[in-house]
């Protein structure tokens, strides 16, 4: 390390350690965070979970036991319908939901939700209703794991959990237009 | 003796609020809403900074202030008191920070109308930033956090590389890059010259 950056360091240093760590916020939550505390018709102690992690896990379980199902008996036309774009050579999306997300991610999950619910209106009303049902239990899972991960935030089981759960979220969407994409005129060579 | 209760007294003022402290969250955790309050005020500034400075966005920031201290009042229970109020709260801060950009409300939060966090950044991007705080919302995200987290907050690189799920020599490297960064863009290039 350079004797520049070593001069450069100490006076940021020095500038970062006079910014204040505490900035009240422009308008008090605390009401609404009362409000929220106060629906729970009991203290934290009674309305203690044992085993939110096991609820976490077997809700898991249940949705991809439903995804295997839902996509064992899916659609026929799924072997014509071309790879979604930038997915890998198995079809699934290439994204990877362990590492901190960008702007890029962001942009191409918002465009396969908007895409998703687009081609969602093509399906038939029944399984349109359990795909509904599945991406429903997604969420409740993901919520459910974040209230867990509150008490134990270092947990690594709760955390691979969660993000299992954007996976499932993201692959439903990438399953769901993967499957409904008009089918692309065959080359001939 | 008429005396029922011995009012135990801390020369170390630190000792004192510290004992106060575990009063109110044994309290808060038995249901008192007051004691909860009282942890509310002495830490929502602290708590906000860090939201503030991990989201740069004040609304979102806000917005998980009130959900860090409601997970908090839900947690409380299953609170363990071998660590300190203030590093389990700023945990759970720091994932609820984490859980909502990688969630999709924060993706449409983002493609919605108003100014996004990207923009923010870009415009600061296109000035040169008035101030330090600038700076820092203008770094990349794995930068940032990991600035605001070891160099603001005093977490070590291994409890920002934990609570960010990166590797400590990852967290170290962020470090490095947000100070090089930060020096190119306060100019302090100058200073060292």
């Amino acid at each position: 390390m350079s004797h520049d950056h070593t001069t450069e360091s100490s006076s940021l240093d020095t500038r970062l350690a006079a910014l204040p760590r505490e900035q009240p916020p422009a308008r008090d939550p605390w009401p609404q965070i009362l409000a929220s505390i106060s629906v729970a018709a009991t203290p934290p102690v009674a309305a203690r979970r044992r085993v939110p992690l096991a609820l976490a896990a077997g809700i898991a379980l249940l949705v991809a036991a439903g995804f295997i199902g839902w996509q064992m008996h899916g659609f026929r036309q799924a072997a014509l319908a071309p790879p979604l774009a930038g997915a890998g050579a198995d079809g699934r999306p290439a994204a990877a939901f362990a590492v901190p997300v960008g702007a890029g991610y962001l942009a191409t999950r918002v465009a396969l939700e908007r895409t998703y619910r687009e081609r969602l209106q093509l399906l038939a009303p029944a399984t349109r209703d359990r795909i509904e049902q599945d991406l429903a239990t997604i969420r409740a899972a993901n919520a459910d794991i974040r209230q867990a991960l509150a008490a134990d935030p270092e947990s690594a089981v709760l955390n691979r959990l969660l993000e299992s759960t954007w996976q499932q979220e993201f692959d439903l969407y990438a399953t769901v237009v993967r499957n409904t994409a008009p089918a692309a005129p065959r080359s001939r060579t | 003796m008429g005396v029922t209760a011995r009012v135990v007294e801390f020369p170390d003022p630190a000792a004192r609020e510290a004992a106060e402290e575990s009063r109110a969250v044994a309290a808060a955790a038995g249901g008192d809403r007051s004691a909860f309050e009282r942890l509310y005020r002495c830490h929502v500034g602290r708590i906000h900074g860090l939201c503030l400075r991990l989201t740069g966005h004040r609304e979102t920031a806000e917005d998980c202030v009130q959900e860090t201290f409601v997970s908090a009042w839900r947690g409380l229970a299953r609170f363990q008191s071998r660590s300190a109020f203030a590093t389990w709260l700023h945990r759970i801060a720091v994932n609820t920070v984490l859980s909502r950009q990688r969630g999709l409300a924060y993706a449409l939060e983002s493609a919605g109308d108003g100014p996004s966090g990207a923009l923010d950044r870009q415009a600061a991007d296109d000035a040169p930033p008035l101030d330090l705080e600038a700076a820092i919302a203008a770094l990349p995200d794995g930068a940032r956090h990991v600035l605001v987290l070891v160099g603001l907050y005093g977490f070590s690189h291994e409890e920002a590389a934990g609570a960010l799920g990166i590797a400590i020599g990852t967290s170290k490297a962020q470090l490095y890059r947000a100070r090089q960064i930060l020096a190119a863009r306060l100019d302090l290039v100058l200073e060292s010259t």
